[in-house]
């Protein structure tokens, strides 16, 4: 493979793995106005040899972590310096922030209407699981974003001094996050967050919404708001 | 999109109002009494933006530290034709010509949502500008003049791009709550096109007015669209306004011309710069709006 081919061809993974994604998240929104739900369609989709198995089809808060970015801004180089239409890759980064603002944009349509100072629980911090990395994290942007509320947040991995925000306050578990909370948001599917008994988070918070928009806590007797739903 | 040069809200010395028998123009001044805001409203009958001495008279009156807010423009109602858009850029033009030399704390441009591209099924602030007739032409156009003018005086510009503004003072009779609101009280009847279907966002006239308000409180920079993010269809509104005025309101249905058309707003620039601002849902605000009319009819 010549030198051009290799550099074009990690991109090119890249960009396909963005156009599934997006294409998920698109569809996924449209599930959660219709009644439809995303997770009985994307078995289906998997089946089809043309998308395959193994195909980005989970829904999620756009794109983070930056190499995927730093990838769709040189094809939008390369195709300004060569004269080709690249307005989809431009879609899919528009998408992608719209995407990570979802958790934001329920909480101001279910929760803020209804009690205009929240005390908020965030779980996890990081752009996604496995990982230290904030860079681009979803999560950052919410709690910027939530400036006047107050925020007590957990996350797995990240510490004290990587984050500065005045409005939050890490806890030390999951559970001491949810401690008189209205509203638990999931921005980071961590594993040990699906293992927490349910009926321990009633307990702790004071309201009763969950935003988890992967879907990782089963949570009967909240109003449970997730992507693709 | 929107940036806030003041971190911390406060208040501006003056704001000054142009255009001040507009709807939104009297809720604005009523908004910033409310909060102890000193502004002054003028009208075209104090200073006529059509004609070229209102760049001297508008000059003598604006000081260094004002904020301007610009609501002046000949609405379709009063015609859409050339010559009105005409009048229009006449306005724009002199307002440039003295914001280019004369900049104060900031500008703020009321502009329309009409500015964005039918096509688009959700619109946010960085929607692609796009003409569909000589009104959005005008507020497009308006726009990139006064980025212009204001930039060589390096005056703060915001442009609030409202959706469909309801309330009891509007004296339009457009098709929407203010047409529904009067048949349904003077006729019991509200008529809709086809079966109401298309979706539409629609703004009460003091939210919009809090939030101009916020915008001046940060010296805001930038374009912010002002609209709710939750679109209901015009057949929704009607539902709503009939039990609202009860009396038996019949909802007629009328066949349509047009081809059926949706516009639904991203809220997200909004809640990311005002994250407490509180909006009235639209069966508060027509209340409130039923209210009015039905206080001002009775006395």
């Amino acid at each position: 493979m010549r030198f051009e081919s290799a550099e074009l061809a990690k991109i090119s993974i890249n960009c396909f793995l963005v156009s599934s994604v997006t294409t998920a998240n698109t569809l996924a929104e449209i599930c959660e106005h219709t009644g439809a739900d995303w997770s009985e369609i994307a078995p289906a989709l998997r089946l089809d040899r043309r998308i395959g198995p193994h195909a980005y089809l989970t829904p999620g808060l756009g794109i983070a972590g930056g190499n995927l970015e730093r990838d769709l801004v040189t094809v939008r180089q390369l195709a300004s310096r060569y004269g080709s239409d690249a307005k989809v890759v431009m879609a899919w980064q528009n998408n992608s922030r719209y995407r990570s603002a979802w958790a934001l944009r329920q909480l101001h349509r279910v929760v803020l209407p209804r009690c205009s100072h929240p005390r908020i629980a965030v779980w996890g911090l990081t752009y996604k699981a496995e990982t230290h990395s904030l860079k681009n994290s979803p999560a950052i942007d919410l709690i910027s974003a939530l400036a006047p509320f107050k925020i007590t947040a957990f996350d797995p991995v990240a510490s004290d001094s990587s984050i500065h925000s005045a409005n939050l306050e890490l806890a030390p578990t999951a559970l001491a996050a949810c401690h008189k909370a209205d509203v638990l948001i999931v921005m980071t599917p961590w594993k040990e967050f699906s293992q927490i008994d349910p009926l321990m988070i009633q307990a702790e918070m004071c309201g009763r919404v969950i935003i988890d928009p992967f879907g990782i806590i089963t949570a009967p007797g909240f109003t449970h708001l997730q992507l693709g739903h | 999109m929107l940036e806030h040069l003041q971190k911390q809200a406060s208040k501006p010395n003056r704001v000054v109002i142009l255009g001040s028998k507009g709807f939104l123009a009297r809720a604005l001044v009523e908004h910033l009494a409310s909060t102890g805001i000193d502004s002054v409203a003028v009208g075209s009958s104090e200073i006529d933006l059509i004609l070229p001495d209102s760049v001297t008279k508008l000059g003598q009156l604006l000081r260094r530290d004002d904020c301007l807010v610009i609501t002046s423009a000949l609405t379709p109602d009063k015609g859409r034709d050339v010559a009105t858009l005409m009048k229009n850029l006449e306005m724009a033009r002199h307002l440039a010509s003295l914001l280019e030399n004369q900049g104060c704390s900031q500008v703020i441009y009321i502009s329309s949502d009409s500015v964005y591209s039918a096509e688009d099924s959700l619109i946010r602030e960085s929607s692609t500008r796009q003409a569909s007739d000589l009104y959005s032409l005008m507020h497009i156009a308006r726009e990139q003049i006064l980025i212009q003018a204001t930039s060589k005086s390096q005056t703060p510009l915001c442009i609030v791009c409202p959706c469909a503004i309801y309330g009891a003072a509007d004296t339009h009779n457009s098709y929407g709550p203010n047409r529904f609101f009067r048949t349904a009280l003077k006729d019991s009847k509200i008529t809709l096109f086809g079966n109401g279907e298309e979706i539409r966002d629609h703004i009460l006239v003091e939210d919009v007015a809090r939030l101009i308000g916020l915008c001046i409180a940060h010296r805001s920079i930038g374009i912010l669209n002002a609209a709710t993010g939750v679109a209901q269809s015009f057949h929704q509104v009607a539902e709503s306004i009939a039990e609202i005025v009860g009396a038996e309101v019949t909802i007629e249905c009328l066949p349509r011309s047009g081809a059926i058309t949706h516009r639904h707003f991203d809220p997200t620039l909004r809640i990311k710069a005002f994250p407490d601002f509180d909006l009235t849902p639209l069966t508060v605000g027509l209340t409130k709006m039923h209210r009015e009319l039905t206080s001002t009819s009775n006395k």
